[in-house]
């Protein structure tokens, strides 16, 4: 039984991460026109 | 970078101060303790706690280091996620009247499945929530919390896609 409860509090808590970090993105795309993912890639690639 | 120069400077120059300035209000008004929460307080929670943090200093802290993350300001993102999980735990723990070393374990269930599904790495949030945050390596957390990173690691990877790096 716990750990159903502990596999769905996963569940809930990786959501809850992927809608911070799609938050984030979001707004970013949205104040700057990208995001701080695309620097990192073209940091990358130089 | 030629999105960046398309961008007028002002606005470059404006967001930055209406995002600290939106951040010290929000604090100054909602959080109740001038400052923002951290991981040092979910590890609080889980030690003195009863395994629980504040519901609205842990949704505010989350709120402001939203404001600070996308309006220039300088913050990293595993606190923030790591405090929301705590808050989400912490509702949980209520709703089922959880105590003591359950709810310290759903605790860092909450933490270990936030972390790995912020960076894909399922065995990094498990060490990292019974390392850091819980403080033990018992076998009645370390179960429980493994199964809820990999949970975690499926969300992500659902929404991301297989990769290391986000």
């Amino acid at each position: 039984m716990f750990w159903t409860v502990a596999f769905a509090v996963g569940l809930v808590g990786g959501f809850a991460a992927v809608l911070f970090r799609f938050s984030v993105s979001s707004l970013q795309e949205v104040f700057y026109q990208t995001d701080e993912m695309y620097f990192i890639k073209l940091m990358k690639l130089h | 970078m030629s999105k960046i120069h398309d961008i007028p400077w002002a606005w470059l120059l404006l967001l930055p101060v209406l995002g600290g300035l939106s951040v010290g209000l929000i604090l100054h008004y909602f959080s109740g303790e001038d400052r923002n929460g951290s991981v040092s307080d979910v590890i609080e929670g889980a030690t003195l706690n009863n395994g629980r943090v504040s519901l609205k200093f842990g949704l505010v802290s989350t709120l402001v280091s939203l404001v600070t993350l996308t309006t220039g300001g300088s913050t990293g993102r595993e606190g923030p996620v790591v405090h929301l999980a705590a808050v989400i735990s912490t509702w949980i723990s209520n709703f089922m009247n959880v105590e003591d070393i359950s709810a310290r374990d759903l605790l860092g269930c909450a933490v270990a499945a936030a972390v790995s599904a912020s960076f894909n790495a399922p065995i990094a949030g498990t060490l990292f929530a019974l390392e850091v945050i819980l403080r033990h390596f018992a076998i009645h957390a370390f179960a429980p919390i493994a199964i809820a990173s990999v949970a975690g690691t499926i969300i992500g990877r659902f929404f991301y896609g297989n990769v290391t790096e986000r």
